[in-house]
Protein backbone atom coordinates (compact mmCIF):
# COMPACT_ATOMS: atom_id res chain seq x y z
CA UNK A 1 0.00 0.00 0.00
CA UNK A 2 1.27 3.68 -0.57
CA UNK A 3 0.17 6.61 1.44
CA UNK A 4 -2.12 7.60 -0.95
CA UNK A 5 -4.21 5.53 1.78
CA UNK A 6 -4.50 8.91 3.22
CA UNK A 7 -7.06 10.10 1.28
CA UNK A 8 -9.17 7.18 2.88
CA UNK A 9 -8.05 8.65 6.34
CA UNK A 10 -11.12 10.49 7.16
CA UNK A 11 -13.59 8.14 5.86
CA UNK A 12 -12.21 4.96 8.21
CA UNK A 13 -12.11 7.69 11.40
CA UNK A 14 -15.81 8.32 10.10
CA UNK A 15 -16.49 4.17 10.10
CA UNK A 16 -17.73 4.52 6.52
CA UNK A 17 -15.31 2.18 4.97
CA UNK A 18 -16.33 -1.22 3.92
CA UNK A 19 -15.44 -4.14 6.98
CA UNK A 20 -12.53 -5.31 4.73
CA UNK A 21 -11.21 -1.68 3.89
CA UNK A 22 -11.83 -0.95 7.50
CA UNK A 23 -9.59 -3.65 8.56
CA UNK A 24 -6.96 -2.53 6.01
CA UNK A 25 -6.73 0.43 6.91
CA UNK A 26 -6.52 -0.12 10.73
CA UNK A 27 -3.30 -2.37 9.85
CA UNK A 28 -1.99 0.65 7.35
CA UNK A 29 -2.13 2.85 9.88
CA UNK A 30 -0.59 1.17 12.80
CA UNK A 31 2.47 0.69 10.62
CA UNK A 32 2.81 3.74 8.61
CA UNK A 33 3.99 7.03 10.58
CA UNK A 34 3.02 9.50 8.17
CA UNK A 35 -0.55 8.17 8.33
CA UNK A 36 -0.52 8.21 12.07
CA UNK A 37 0.97 11.55 12.43
CA UNK A 38 -2.15 12.37 10.11
CA UNK A 39 -4.98 10.95 11.71
CA UNK A 40 -3.77 11.99 15.26
CA UNK A 41 -3.92 15.68 13.13
CA UNK A 42 -7.54 15.09 11.96
CA UNK A 43 -8.49 13.86 15.62
CA UNK A 44 -7.57 16.84 17.33
CA UNK A 45 -9.28 19.48 14.75
CA UNK A 46 -12.21 16.94 15.07
CA UNK A 47 -12.33 17.11 19.14
CA UNK A 48 -11.87 20.95 18.84
CA UNK A 49 -15.01 21.36 16.45
CA UNK A 50 -17.08 18.98 18.85
CA UNK A 51 -16.13 21.58 21.42
CA UNK A 52 -18.14 24.47 19.52
CA UNK A 53 -20.93 26.29 21.03
CA UNK A 54 -24.43 25.45 19.68
CA UNK A 55 -26.21 27.50 16.88
CA UNK A 56 -29.93 28.56 19.42
CA UNK A 57 -32.78 27.53 17.83
CA UNK A 58 -34.64 30.56 16.58
CA UNK A 59 -37.10 31.90 18.41
CA UNK A 60 -40.84 31.95 18.76
CA UNK A 61 -41.38 34.54 16.16
CA UNK A 62 -39.85 32.20 13.08
CA UNK A 63 -42.60 29.80 14.01
CA UNK A 64 -45.60 32.44 14.19
CA UNK A 65 -44.08 33.52 10.83
CA UNK A 66 -44.25 29.91 9.42
CA UNK A 67 -47.55 28.77 10.89
CA UNK A 68 -48.96 32.50 9.61
CA UNK A 69 -47.59 31.63 5.99
CA UNK A 70 -49.50 28.52 6.26
CA UNK A 71 -52.58 29.46 7.18
CA UNK A 72 -52.34 31.77 5.49
CA UNK A 73 -52.42 29.91 1.91
CA UNK A 74 -55.49 27.42 0.98
CA UNK A 75 -55.63 24.19 1.66
CA UNK A 76 -54.34 21.78 -0.63
CA UNK A 77 -57.03 21.79 -3.74
CA UNK A 78 -59.29 18.51 -4.04
CA UNK A 79 -56.97 16.63 -6.93
CA UNK A 80 -53.81 17.06 -4.33
CA UNK A 81 -55.85 15.48 -1.48
CA UNK A 82 -57.20 12.51 -3.50
CA UNK A 83 -53.53 11.97 -5.02
CA UNK A 84 -52.00 12.24 -1.12
CA UNK A 85 -55.09 9.45 -0.49
CA UNK A 86 -54.16 7.40 -3.20
CA UNK A 87 -50.48 7.29 -2.68
CA UNK A 88 -51.25 6.07 1.19
CA UNK A 89 -52.32 3.73 -0.18
CA UNK A 90 -55.70 3.25 0.76
CA UNK A 91 -56.62 2.89 -2.77
CA UNK A 92 -60.24 2.49 -4.91
CA UNK A 93 -59.72 1.08 -8.03
CA UNK A 94 -58.13 2.93 -10.40
CA UNK A 95 -57.47 3.37 -13.79
CA UNK A 96 -54.87 6.20 -14.96
CA UNK A 97 -54.00 5.94 -18.99
CA UNK A 98 -52.39 9.50 -18.77
CA UNK A 99 -52.22 11.09 -15.64
CA UNK A 100 -52.14 14.89 -16.69
CA UNK A 101 -55.13 13.99 -19.49
CA UNK A 102 -56.90 12.57 -16.60
CA UNK A 103 -56.60 15.48 -14.30
CA UNK A 104 -57.84 17.27 -17.72
CA UNK A 105 -61.03 15.37 -18.16
CA UNK A 106 -61.82 15.04 -14.84
CA UNK A 107 -62.67 11.43 -14.95
CA UNK A 108 -61.57 8.46 -13.06
CA UNK A 109 -61.48 5.35 -14.48
CA UNK A 110 -61.97 1.84 -12.12
CA UNK A 111 -59.37 -1.06 -12.55
CA UNK A 112 -58.46 -3.83 -9.81
CA UNK A 113 -56.55 -2.92 -6.89
CA UNK A 114 -52.43 -4.14 -7.65
CA UNK A 115 -51.56 -7.36 -4.75
CA UNK A 116 -49.97 -5.83 -1.97
CA UNK A 117 -46.47 -6.36 -1.62
CA UNK A 118 -44.87 -9.31 0.20
CA UNK A 119 -43.76 -8.88 3.40
CA UNK A 120 -40.04 -7.20 2.82
CA UNK A 121 -40.20 -5.80 -0.19
CA UNK A 122 -41.17 -2.25 -1.01
CA UNK A 123 -44.55 -0.73 -1.18
CA UNK A 124 -45.11 -1.11 -4.82
CA UNK A 125 -44.55 2.90 -6.28
CA UNK A 126 -44.52 3.30 -9.98
CA UNK A 127 -44.65 -0.30 -10.61
CA UNK A 128 -48.01 -0.74 -9.53
CA UNK A 129 -49.06 2.11 -12.32
CA UNK A 130 -48.72 -1.11 -14.59
CA UNK A 131 -48.44 -0.13 -18.51
CA UNK A 132 -45.55 1.56 -20.61
CA UNK A 133 -47.98 4.70 -21.39
CA UNK A 134 -48.61 4.66 -17.34
CA UNK A 135 -45.55 4.59 -16.34
CA UNK A 136 -44.27 7.10 -18.60
CA UNK A 137 -46.19 9.52 -17.70
CA UNK A 138 -45.76 8.80 -13.96
CA UNK A 139 -42.58 9.02 -14.54
CA UNK A 140 -42.71 12.35 -16.24
CA UNK A 141 -45.18 13.72 -12.99
CA UNK A 142 -42.53 12.40 -10.61
CA UNK A 143 -39.59 14.34 -12.01
CA UNK A 144 -42.03 17.62 -12.06
CA UNK A 145 -42.74 17.44 -9.06
CA UNK A 146 -39.24 16.63 -7.69
CA UNK A 147 -38.05 19.57 -9.62
CA UNK A 148 -40.80 22.04 -7.93
CA UNK A 149 -40.04 20.36 -4.34
CA UNK A 150 -36.23 21.32 -5.07
CA UNK A 151 -36.96 24.83 -6.34
CA UNK A 152 -36.17 24.55 -10.29
CA UNK A 153 -37.93 25.68 -12.63
CA UNK A 154 -36.99 23.00 -15.43
CA UNK A 155 -35.13 20.07 -16.27
CA UNK A 156 -32.58 22.60 -17.72
CA UNK A 157 -32.44 24.02 -14.19
CA UNK A 158 -31.17 20.66 -12.90
CA UNK A 159 -28.41 20.84 -15.91
CA UNK A 160 -26.97 24.18 -15.14
CA UNK A 161 -26.81 23.20 -11.56
CA UNK A 162 -24.98 20.15 -12.40
CA UNK A 163 -22.83 21.90 -14.53
CA UNK A 164 -21.63 24.21 -11.69
CA UNK A 165 -21.08 21.57 -9.64
CA UNK A 166 -18.58 20.73 -11.79
CA UNK A 167 -16.81 24.03 -11.70
CA UNK A 168 -16.75 24.04 -8.47
CA UNK A 169 -14.74 21.01 -8.36
CA UNK A 170 -17.22 18.32 -7.08
CA UNK A 171 -15.47 15.16 -8.09
CA UNK B 1 -35.54 -3.21 1.87
CA UNK B 2 -39.08 -2.22 3.01
CA UNK B 3 -38.61 0.37 5.74
CA UNK B 4 -41.52 0.56 8.00
CA UNK B 5 -42.90 4.17 7.66
CA UNK B 6 -41.65 6.40 10.18
CA UNK B 7 -43.67 9.07 12.56
CA UNK B 8 -42.30 12.12 10.13
CA UNK B 9 -43.53 10.25 7.00
CA UNK B 10 -47.20 9.79 8.93
CA UNK B 11 -47.33 13.51 9.88
CA UNK B 12 -46.79 14.35 5.90
CA UNK B 13 -49.35 12.57 4.82
CA UNK B 14 -51.69 14.01 7.16
CA UNK B 15 -50.39 17.18 5.88
CA UNK B 16 -51.42 16.33 2.65
CA UNK B 17 -54.61 15.98 3.96
CA UNK B 18 -54.97 19.35 5.43
CA UNK B 19 -53.82 18.77 8.75
CA UNK B 20 -52.36 21.80 10.00
CA UNK B 21 -51.05 20.86 12.90
CA UNK B 22 -49.64 17.90 11.67
CA UNK B 23 -47.31 20.62 9.65
CA UNK B 24 -46.99 22.30 13.32
CA UNK B 25 -45.35 19.13 14.92
CA UNK B 26 -43.01 18.61 11.55
CA UNK B 27 -42.28 22.28 12.30
CA UNK B 28 -41.58 21.92 16.07
CA UNK B 29 -39.83 18.76 15.73
CA UNK B 30 -37.12 19.65 13.15
CA UNK B 31 -36.96 23.61 13.10
CA UNK B 32 -33.87 23.69 15.49
CA UNK B 33 -31.98 21.17 12.91
CA UNK B 34 -33.30 23.74 9.47
CA UNK B 35 -32.06 26.37 11.43
CA UNK B 36 -28.95 25.12 12.48
CA UNK B 37 -27.62 23.99 9.21
CA UNK B 38 -28.81 26.99 7.14
CA UNK B 39 -27.05 28.72 9.84
CA UNK B 40 -23.71 27.13 9.07
CA UNK B 41 -24.15 27.25 5.45
CA UNK B 42 -24.65 30.53 5.13
CA UNK B 43 -22.69 32.22 8.34
CA UNK B 44 -25.69 34.79 9.03
CA UNK B 45 -28.42 33.61 11.70
CA UNK B 46 -31.21 36.34 10.27
CA UNK B 47 -30.69 35.56 6.80
CA UNK B 48 -30.65 31.65 8.14
CA UNK B 49 -34.20 32.05 9.68
CA UNK B 50 -35.57 33.37 6.27
CA UNK B 51 -34.24 30.23 4.45
CA UNK B 52 -35.65 28.12 7.12
CA UNK B 53 -39.22 29.94 6.39
CA UNK B 54 -38.87 29.36 2.81
CA UNK B 55 -38.01 25.68 3.33
CA UNK B 56 -40.50 24.95 5.72
CA UNK B 57 -42.80 26.61 3.08
CA UNK B 58 -41.73 24.45 0.48
CA UNK B 59 -42.17 21.00 2.56
CA UNK B 60 -45.75 22.34 3.11
CA UNK B 61 -46.70 22.67 -0.22
CA UNK B 62 -44.82 19.28 -1.37
CA UNK B 63 -47.11 17.59 0.79
CA UNK B 64 -49.30 16.42 -1.63
CA UNK B 65 -46.80 15.00 -3.61
CA UNK B 66 -44.59 13.43 -1.03
CA UNK B 67 -43.27 9.90 -1.25
CA UNK B 68 -41.69 8.00 2.10
CA UNK B 69 -39.22 6.79 -0.19
CA UNK B 70 -36.21 7.74 2.79
CA UNK B 71 -36.94 8.59 6.08
CA UNK B 72 -38.62 12.61 6.05
CA UNK B 73 -35.80 13.94 8.17
CA UNK B 74 -33.45 13.09 5.41
CA UNK B 75 -35.95 14.15 2.61
CA UNK B 76 -35.87 17.41 4.71
CA UNK B 77 -32.17 17.62 4.92
CA UNK B 78 -32.51 17.53 0.87
CA UNK B 79 -34.69 20.29 0.54
CA UNK B 80 -33.05 22.02 2.77
CA UNK B 81 -29.59 21.74 1.19
CA UNK B 82 -31.02 22.31 -2.50
CA UNK B 83 -32.45 25.81 -1.03
CA UNK B 84 -29.45 26.74 0.68
CA UNK B 85 -27.11 25.80 -2.23
CA UNK B 86 -29.87 28.10 -4.63
CA UNK B 87 -29.67 30.90 -2.61
CA UNK B 88 -25.73 30.53 -2.42
CA UNK B 89 -25.50 30.74 -6.38
CA UNK B 90 -27.41 34.10 -6.47
CA UNK B 91 -24.19 36.35 -6.53
CA UNK B 92 -26.86 39.05 -5.98
CA UNK B 93 -27.22 37.61 -2.38
CA UNK B 94 -23.91 35.75 -1.59
CA UNK B 95 -21.84 39.10 -0.80
CA UNK B 96 -18.92 37.74 2.10
CA UNK B 97 -20.61 36.65 5.31
CA UNK B 98 -20.77 39.47 7.95
CA UNK B 99 -18.02 39.10 10.15
CA UNK B 100 -17.64 38.89 14.05
CA UNK B 101 -19.82 38.10 16.68
CA UNK B 102 -22.84 38.99 14.24
CA UNK B 103 -22.01 36.19 12.02
CA UNK B 104 -22.01 33.73 14.95
CA UNK B 105 -25.25 35.52 16.29
CA UNK B 106 -26.91 33.77 19.24
CA UNK B 107 -24.20 31.22 19.98
CA UNK B 108 -25.35 29.73 23.53
CA UNK B 109 -22.97 30.21 26.29
CA UNK B 110 -22.49 27.92 29.44
CA UNK B 111 -23.32 29.95 32.18
CA UNK B 112 -20.61 27.27 34.08
CA UNK B 113 -18.01 28.20 31.63
CA UNK B 114 -15.33 31.35 33.45
CA UNK B 115 -15.71 34.10 31.01
CA UNK B 116 -11.58 33.00 29.93
CA UNK B 117 -13.30 29.91 28.44
CA UNK B 118 -15.93 31.57 27.51
CA UNK B 119 -13.87 33.79 25.27
CA UNK B 120 -11.67 31.02 23.84
CA UNK B 121 -14.70 28.91 22.58
CA UNK B 122 -15.86 32.46 20.79
CA UNK B 123 -12.25 32.54 19.38
CA UNK B 124 -12.43 29.45 18.07
CA UNK B 125 -15.84 29.80 16.80
CA UNK B 126 -15.01 32.22 14.17
CA UNK B 127 -11.85 30.79 12.86
CA UNK B 128 -14.09 27.52 12.66
CA UNK B 129 -16.61 30.05 10.96
CA UNK B 130 -14.21 31.30 8.65
CA UNK B 131 -12.98 28.33 7.51
CA UNK B 132 -16.39 27.20 6.70
CA UNK B 133 -17.34 30.04 4.48
CA UNK B 134 -13.90 29.15 2.73
CA UNK B 135 -15.29 25.97 1.22
CA UNK B 136 -16.99 25.31 -2.02
CA UNK B 137 -20.79 25.12 -1.20
CA UNK B 138 -21.11 21.61 -1.74
CA UNK B 139 -17.99 20.82 1.08
CA UNK B 140 -19.79 23.11 3.26
CA UNK B 141 -22.49 21.47 2.61
CA UNK B 142 -21.40 17.73 2.82
CA UNK B 143 -19.11 19.03 5.80
CA UNK B 144 -21.93 20.34 8.10
CA UNK B 145 -24.17 17.36 7.58
CA UNK B 146 -21.74 15.30 8.71
CA UNK B 147 -20.01 16.93 11.48
CA UNK B 148 -22.68 19.09 13.12
CA UNK B 149 -26.14 17.47 11.81
CA UNK B 150 -24.67 13.65 12.35
CA UNK B 151 -26.10 12.31 9.10
CA UNK B 152 -24.61 8.93 7.55
CA UNK B 153 -22.21 9.33 4.45
CA UNK B 154 -25.55 7.56 2.74
CA UNK B 155 -27.56 9.73 3.57
CA UNK B 156 -25.81 12.84 2.93
CA UNK B 157 -25.84 11.50 -0.70
CA UNK B 158 -29.09 10.95 -0.53
CA UNK B 159 -29.45 15.03 0.67
CA UNK B 160 -26.47 16.12 -1.94
CA UNK B 161 -27.71 13.84 -4.81
CA UNK B 162 -24.73 12.66 -5.36
CA UNK B 163 -22.43 9.22 -5.13
CA UNK B 164 -21.36 7.83 -1.86
CA UNK B 165 -17.66 8.33 -3.15
CA UNK B 166 -18.05 11.71 -4.07
CA UNK B 167 -19.55 12.10 -0.60
CA UNK B 168 -16.46 10.76 0.97
CA UNK B 169 -14.07 12.96 -1.05
CA UNK B 170 -15.96 16.23 -0.32
CA UNK B 171 -16.04 15.19 3.54
CA UNK B 172 -12.01 14.48 3.45
CA UNK B 173 -10.95 17.68 2.13
CA UNK B 174 -13.49 19.57 3.91
CA UNK B 175 -12.28 17.88 6.99
CA UNK B 176 -8.55 18.05 6.11
CA UNK B 177 -9.10 21.97 5.68
CA UNK B 178 -10.78 22.42 8.56
CA UNK B 179 -8.39 20.40 10.91
CA UNK B 180 -5.43 22.67 9.19
CA UNK B 181 -7.44 25.59 10.53
CA UNK B 182 -7.65 24.52 13.62
CA UNK B 183 -4.58 23.73 14.05
CA UNK B 184 -3.04 26.95 12.73
CA UNK B 185 -5.19 28.45 15.71
CA UNK B 186 -3.72 26.40 18.10
CA UNK B 187 0.09 27.36 17.22
CA UNK B 188 -0.81 31.06 16.31
CA UNK B 189 -3.75 31.76 18.63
Amino acid sequence: MTCDERQELVAWRDGALSPARDAEMATHVAGCTACAAEAERLERGLAALASLPEVQPAGPALRARVLAAVAATESPPAWARLAAWLRAGLRPRVLVPALAAAAALGVLVLRPEPAPPAPGEPTAGLEAVGEPAQLEAALVLDELEQLETLGLESPEDAEVVAMLDELEGRP
Amino acid sequence: MHTPPDEDQERMRRVALGDRDAFAELFDRHQAAVVRFATRMVGDPARAEELAQDIFLRVYHAAPRYRPTARFSTWLYRVATHHCLNELRIPARRGPPPAGEEALGKLAADAAEGPEAVAAGHALAHVVQAALAALPDRERAAFTLCRFEGLSYRDIAEALEASEPAVKSLIHRATVALSEAVAQHGRDP
